[in-house]
């Protein structure tokens, strides 16, 4: 490719803008959300050198729009006021999610149970928000869309309720801590209960589909549709923000929140306090770098060029501060260290969610509400007593807890695969398996 | 710190107190019953400040998030343009202030006679910070028989409810 500033049809082939949640609703196309497809038509009012700047033009477009009302006879207020409430019920979860041994805004002591709390909430949301627009059909997607949350909501404090047995606290902070003592993460000791609260966060979060729960092709989601100003723009950073509360909570209930893989592994270089496996990140961020620095420097088309510059350099000082703080006081490290791995989990699981809307078709919704109530909460039940089970055995019967969790989980799977064979919850599945 | 709690408490006992009134007197159902969820709202809010975080959670758990839900999905099925022209406070307004009235004075009247007696203790100031154990160490401890008695109860209900819900005739699918 020649050293000249890309075309238009170039620019639009280069992944070089992230989509931005702002500016569109939570009918992105799954392959925008991964980057996959640049924005299919930015409106090219920017210089080309400054087209890096194109989702907060963008932002500021959607702040300065009109508000948009469906019918004459909608509920303003109530219209008005639903996409704040969701914004801020989303955000409030995020007092409690510890991201690193430093940084936490309250270690309150119902941790687990006030996230859950207030995510229940979230209907709150999407109710009012599809009521007060004045359409029957929406009217019937807002319902469909809190048949859908409650039954995954149910499922997945099922499967968070099989970490307590564990860790004996709701606390954030001490579900961490417990994961520390007992030198494993909890998703090696409950795997399916990591398993159903995943599910369960892909559908909460509407990200398991290609369509959300509102859409038949006239049942539309009033909240999304109608609102294309700045609440539109707080509804979808609602929406965004809910998976991130989703993922935070797997990374810190299962995923050993900000402890580093093989937290319990402690051998140190001689002679000094680093240890061996702290400074695996900083030169995994360093390489990274200096791939990204060495790619940018090809001729290729300048945005491409720019983008890769910029995430070199990023990374270059990450990786100057995961390796400087290794010589620095052991909060300071511990607190970057713990920030580090905290993101990069959370950030794996998110991209997993997104994976798996974008690779698998959606499924009607009463399928999925069906299997919710057939075979997730039954399995999540009978995955909490085998590992009450499991745990009494390891703890009282001195078995090794290895060797119980594999009995365990061969157990509820046993059990889930029954469920799923012998109930007809699925009837397009059946014919599909010939059952 | 005792200011600000002082600030939120009045804050939010206004908050629960004006949603209460609002609730009462909108024209429009679903407007009345998200009022209703502020008030429970700011309750919850009250019972964090006086550090009763598991009542807190329970509360905003059951009441908002459970039997609120309920609630807005009944009034949002029903027409809520016929609930909104029912000509309301019509002939029950006189039976209403009335009672309204008494209720008032009877009130009114047992502050009165048990001024003396309705101060309260002085708050222990180191209050446990664990009250969700706590109350789990209680209900499995000292009161598991009504516990139990009660989970059976919540049980039967339930089983109840699946099969009133299933017409007749239905197989069981």
């Amino acid at each position: 490719m020649a050293d000249h500033s890309p075309t238009k049809a170039e620019a639009a082939e280069q992944p070089d803008h992230a989509p931005d949640p702002l500016q569109s609703g939570s009918e992105v196309p799954a392959q925008d959300e991964l980057g996959q497809r640049g924005s299919p038509q930015a409106p090219e009012f920017l210089h080309p050198r400054l087209r890096v700047l194109q989702p907060v033009a963008d932002d500021v477009k959607v702040l300065l729009k009109k508000d948009g009302w469906s019918a004459a006879s909608a509920d303003r207020v109530t219209f008005w006021i639903a996409p704040l409430s969701a914004v801020i019920i989303a955000l409030l979860t995020y007092l409690v999610l510890p991201v690193g041994p430093a940084f936490q805004t309250s270690d309150l002591n119902i941790g687990l149970l006030f996230i859950l709390g207030i995510s229940s909430l979230t209907i709150y949301r999407i109710v009012p928000g599809n009521w007060s627009s004045e359409h029957r059909d929406s009217l019937i997607g807002a319902l469909r869309s809190a048949a859908q949350f409650l039954s995954y909501e149910t499922a997945a404090a099922l499967g968070l309720a099989s970490v307590l047995l564990l860790s004996g606290s709701l606390s954030t902070k001490e579900i961490v801590q417990a994961q520390l003592d007992q030198g494993q993460w909890f998703i090696f000791y409950v795997p399916v209960g990591f398993l159903i609260f995943f599910i369960c966060s892909l559908a909460t979060t509407n990200r398991a589909r290609v369509s959300p729960p509102e859409t038949n092709s006239e049942i539309v989601a009033a909240h999304v549709m109608e609102n294309r100003n700045f609440h539109g723009a707080l509804d979808s950073l609602a929406e965004y923000a809910n998976i991130i509360v989703a993922a935070g909570i797997a990374t810190t209930v299962f995923l050993g929140g900000w402890l580093r893989p093989l937290a319990s592994y402690r051998d140190r270089f001689p002679g000094t306090s680093v240890e061996l496996l702290d400074v695996l990140p900083g030169l995994a961020v360093a390489a990274i770098s200096a791939y990204c620095l060495r790619s940018g420097r090809r001729p290729q088309a300048k945005i491409r060029k720019a983008v890769m510059n910029w995430t070199g350099g990023i990374c270059g000082v990450l990786a100057a501060a995961l390796l400087g703080t290794l010589f620095a006081p052991e909060n300071a490290m511990a607190g970057v260290h713990g920030a580090f791995w905290f993101v990069v989990k959370v950030g794996a699981y998110m991209y997993f969610c997104l994976w798996i809307r974008f690779a698998f078709p959606g499924l009607q919704f009463d399928r999925w509400t069906r299997r919710s109530w057939r075979i997730l909460i039954p399995a999540a039940f009978i995955n909490l007593i085998t590992a009450a089970m499991a745990i009494l055995a390891s703890q009282d019967g001195g078995l090794p807890m290895r060797f119980t969790t594999i009995v365990a989980t061969v157990a509820t799977l046993g059990a889930a695969a029954w469920l799923a064979k012998d109930s007809p919850a699925d009837p397009v599945a059946q014919t599909a398996d010939g059952g | 710190v005792i200011v600000l709690n002082t600030i939120l408490f009045y804050f939010l006992s206004a908050l629960a107190v004006g949603s209460a009134v609002m609730m009462v007197t909108r024209r429009n159902i679903v407007h009345g019953a998200i009022f209703l969820m502020t008030a429970l709202l700011a309750t919850a809010g009250i019972f964090l400040l006086l550090q009763a975080e598991l009542l807190f959670i329970v509360q905003i758990v059951l009441c908002a998030g459970g039997t609120m839900v309920l609630f807005v999905l009944v009034i949002m099925l029903v027409n809520p343009n016929i609930t909104t022209e029912l000509v309301k406070f019509t002939r029950q307004r006189f039976i209403a202030t009335a009672l309204t009235v008494v209720l008032a004075a009877q009130v009114l009247f047992a502050i009165f006679v048990g001024r003396t007696s309705l101060r309260l203790p002085a708050m222990q100031l180191s209050i446990s910070p664990k009250n969700a154990e706590a109350v789990g160490d209680a209900l499995f401890h000292q009161f598991i028989v009504p516990f139990e008695i009660v989970s059976v109860l919540l049980l039967v209900a339930m089983i109840g409810a699946g099969v009133m819900a299933k017409r007749r005739g239905d197989a069981i699918r």
